[in-house]
């Protein structure tokens, strides 16, 4: 019997792989499980367990409250500037962790309207997409109501997302701000930023880019494409673990002009002079407001590690070859069974998720969890695959694919009444 | 019983032994890692840690989230950890089931719970507050203000123990009042039924602050009628540096409460992704995104400790190491002008004692140099927290012991105690 010649292809790749080894640094990564939802949660570093053990025996048990002075306090603005120079390329200064993904949302896309209105009130629109992460519709539909303000929607295809044209039709004076996601959740759709950007701020708008699905998957160059504001998940491709705080991204020149609603006293100049009045620090700071999560923000740490190590150039190129691979197999041994592909096809316009479509799609996706075959399903039928760069290798991608073959055409045959 | 009027002066460690030997809550000592070196008095900025989180965490991250993937927001109930771990808090504030839910910061969840306060009084156009507050409230308030009170912000009232008093402020223009049950400075207790009731009698809505208060005092937040409260889990709880706040919304305001953030969790299908926001039924609608589920599992291990003790109990340690306490700062560090700031009225006081001695800052920093952790807040107040479960009669002998010391020989002068961090 011969070796199938896409697995012989898988183990290639495998072998050259200059980030293979990064592999075993993950908990979980040495058992047969097929994990395709790295692009919701990531796996956890097998470094991040003892880091977060020793934190609380010798950090939280052992320093107590003196741990704050001693370290925890700039935690944020540390962790912060890491991601700012490893991931967003963005320099230090203009980056924090803190609250959820959408608590900074509302806070940035708050701060971001309200100082348009100040400044012209006629910019009463936010323009958002209508395939946007739900979370991102939600905190703008509350932020237009509460604010006296419209939303603008920009229909989009659910295989694709936000274009310049389009984008170029929606903006106008009325603009207040744009809200994009820089890859989209459902399609993997990569939204061309520095253009998006020039576009939004030729018309006197501010632009928020949502960076949870391209935070260590996608290289983003946040200073040079010129970004007003961004927010991003740090569970997902940074393996923060479940809920682990967000980051947000102001541009240095906007920090003090921008004012936030969530005034909280660790955004002040002083937070232990406490007094009865809210006098913002003029840096990146004064975006947060309580105290931060510390037992959450560590594990990210050590993912953040081998991003500078391995240079997110590097990530991309696994990242791309691991989706050219999934579609390639998707094309060999899905297309026959009338999946289609509900991502971009070019790897220039797509991020580092692979969304397949089929009606039977949702039974497919339960079934492939009783094998131990994780992916994820959006609808409408949608099975979404993430490929993690440091975590997931072309072998595990082939398993998943020859899994999710199977698995179709067993529920096919049963639809038909065949099996 | 009150030391301070049974024999103060005849008290020694040997009597203090003798209560810890007495005390039915002495076993919990051992259920935290503490340093035996240390004296902890300041649980009430940050909890001890239960022995028990370390393995409970480990076990969260390599099972639940290692091993159960993204599997575990149903298989682990991640997702409903946020109202399941509100549930076990519910009984320590006499909140019902189904009334509490976990939120992000303090701070946020203030803001969360102040803006659904206020539309509630859409046609009142003040917020009360207290000088005292601590800060993040009365910053968070004042966004609040602006953001409701658009084009002029929602005024805001002060009261202050040297006037206005509560009655002087209200009148019916007042839309929210947010004071934190226990003062963080000074340990004073407001009343919290008598407080909320003349709130009401004014039309306004009552938001209580009780980061202070949560395992410190017994708390009946229904009892009392109020309508909102907020609390810090990581103070007598043991939560963890900055693990989840909580939010309590009353039942009745469920149905038509409108939160400041509106988010997918608090969305009714958050999985359908819908386009239109419709907020869930219940207190769900105060959640946010993501909840933070490692700090989640801290507090979950603590709150297992939570269950089983009875804040009667707890309440009344509290108030026989906070007497002893203040006797012995009484008959002891009177030569030194030492002045006990906190109510020494019993019903008026939570789980801390403030004390106000000149160059306190400076005391506090020679104290922890020796082992005894309390802090200090500005501008004069050195503050102790008497976290029951683990504070012992011995520990206060011994802070009062070496605190003594410090100001006898004068050592808080030395030069490097006066040096600030920016913790204070
Ligand atoms: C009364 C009160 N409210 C709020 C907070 C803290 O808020 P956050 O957790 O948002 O920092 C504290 C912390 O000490 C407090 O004492
Ligand atoms: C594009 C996008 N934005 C935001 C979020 C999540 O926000 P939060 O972390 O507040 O739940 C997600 C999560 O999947 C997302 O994909």
């Amino acid at each position: 019997m011969t070796l199938d010649p896409h697995l012989a292809f898988a183990r290639r790749m495998d072998r050259s792989d200059g980030l293979a080894h990064y592999r075993k640094r993950f908990a979980g990564a040495e058992t047969d499980l097929v994990y395709f939802d790295g692009n919701s949660l990531g796996r956890p570093p097998v470094s991040a367990i003892e880091r977060v053990e020793r934190f609380l025996r010798d950090d939280w048990g052992g320093r107590l409250i003196r741990g704050w002075d001693e370290a925890w306090l700039q935690l944020p603005t540390e962790i912060g500037d890491r991601i700012g120079r490893a991931v967003i390329e963005a320099k230090a200064g203009q980056t924090v962790i803190g609250d959820s993904t959408t608590v900074l949302l509302y806070k940035l896309a708050r701060a971001a309207v309200d100082a348009q209105l100040a400044r012209d009130p006629a910019r009463r629109e936010i323009i958002v997409d209508t395939d946007n992460f739900p979370t991102d519709r939600y905190v703008l539909d509350g932020i237009a109501k509460e604010r006296g303000m419209r939303l603008r929607w920009i229909e989009v295809n659910t295989t694709a997302g936000v274009t310049p044209e389009q984008l170029a039709e929606a903006v106008g004076p009325e603009t207040a701000l744009v809200v994009v996601s820089h890859v989209a959740y459902r399609s993997a759709y990569l939204a061309d930023a520095p253009e998006l950007t020039r576009i939004a701020h030729d018309a006197g708008a501010l632009i928020l880019w949502d960076l949870c699905h391209s935070a260590g998957s996608v290289p983003v160059k946040a200073d040079l494409w010129g970004f007003d504001l961004a927010v991003g998940c740090t569970y997902k491709y940074l393996n923060g673990g479940p809920g682990s705080p967000a980051f947000a991204y102001v541009r240095d020149d906007l920090q003090a002009v921008l004012a936030q609603p969530i005034q909280g006293w660790w955004g002040t100049t002083d937070m232990f002079a406490m007094g009865p009045d809210y006098e913002p620090v003029p840096d990146i700071r004064r975006f947060l407001s309580g105290t931060a999560p510390i037992v959450g923000m560590l594990a990210m740490e050590e993912t953040l590690a081998m991003i500078e190590e391995a240079g997110m150039p590097a990530l991309r190129a696994k990242s791309v070859a691991l989706t050219e691979y999934a579609i390639t197999l998707a094309g060999d041994w899905l297309a026959p069974l009338g999946v289609t592909l509900a991502s971009p096809a070019d790897a220039e316009e797509r991020g580092g998720h692979v969304t397949l479509h089929h009606n039977a799609m949702r039974e497919v996706t339960a079934r492939l969890w009783q094998r131990d075959v994780i992916p994820d399903y959006r609808d409408p039928g949608g099975l979404r695959i993430g490929l993690s760069p440091l975590s997931t290798s072309f072998e595990e991608v082939h398993r998943g694919l020859a899994a999710t073959r199977d698995t179709l055409k067993t529920v096919l045959l049963e639809r038909a009444g065949l099996a | 019983m009150s030391l301070a009027t049974s024999a103060p002066l005849a008290i020694d460690r040997a009597t203090c032994l003798a209560l810890d030997a007495a005390d039915p809550l002495a076993a919990y000592r051992d259920r935290f890692a503490l340093p035996d070196d240390l004296v902890y008095l300041d649980g009430n900025s940050l909890g001890a840690l239960p022995q028990a989180t370390a393995a409970h965490v480990a076990h969260v991250i390599t099972e639940e989230w290692g091993t159960g993937l993204i599997r575990s927001w149903n298989d682990a109930g991640w997702f409903a950890k946020p109202l399941v771990l509100g549930d076990r808090i519910a009984p320590l504030i006499g909140a019902a089931e189904g009334e509490v839910v976990l939120g992000d910061s303090t701070s946020a969840s203030l803001f969360q719970v102040a803006v659904a306060a206020a539309r509630l009084r859409p046609d009142r156009r003040v917020i009360v507050s207290e000088r005292s507050n601590f800060p993040t409230d009365l910053y968070i308030l004042d966004g609040v203000q602006q953001l409701l009170g658009r084009p002029a912000p929602l005024e805001r009232r002060l009261i202050d123990d040297g006037g206005p008093s509560l009655d002087e402020v209200l009148d019916d223009d007042v839309a929210v009042v947010v004071l934190t049950h226990v003062d963080y400075r000074t340990g004073r207790m407001h009343d919290m039924v008598e407080v909320t009731r003349r709130v009401h009698s004014a039309g306004a809505i009552m938001v209580w602050d009780l980061c202070h208060s949560v395992g410190a005092v017994p708390v009946d937040l229904n009892g009392a009628d109020a309508d909102f409260a907020i609390g810090c889990t990581y103070k007598y709880l043991n939560g963890g540096p900055g693990s989840p706040s909580f939010m309590w919304v009353a039942e009745r305001h469920h149905a038509v409460a409108s939160p400041a953030v509106t988010g997918w969790h608090g969305h009714a299908t958050p999985f359908d992704f819908d386009v239109e926001y419709v907020p869930a039924d219940g207190v769900t609608r105060f959640r946010v995104g993501t909840p933070q589920l490692l700090s989640m599992a801290a507090l979950e291990a603590s709150l297992e400790i939570w269950g089983e003790v009875d804040l009667a109990d707890v309440r009344e340690k509290s108030l026989r190491l906070t007497e002893l306490f203040i006797s012995l700062v009484d008959s002891r560090l009177a030569p030194w002008g030492v002045e006990v700031v906190t109510p020494r009225q019993s019903a008026k006081r939570g789980s801390q004692v403030a004390l106000r001695v000149d160059d306190g800052y400076a005391v506090m920093q020679a104290l922890i140099e020796r082992g005894v952790i309390g802090d200090f807040r500005a501008p004069d107040l050195m503050r102790f927290g008497f976290a029951p479960l683990y504070v012992s009669h011995a520990d206060v002998w011994d802070a009062i012991a070496v605190l003594e010391e410090v100001l006898a020989t004068g050592v808080w002068r030395e030069p490097r105690f006066a040096r600030r961090g920016t913790v204070t």
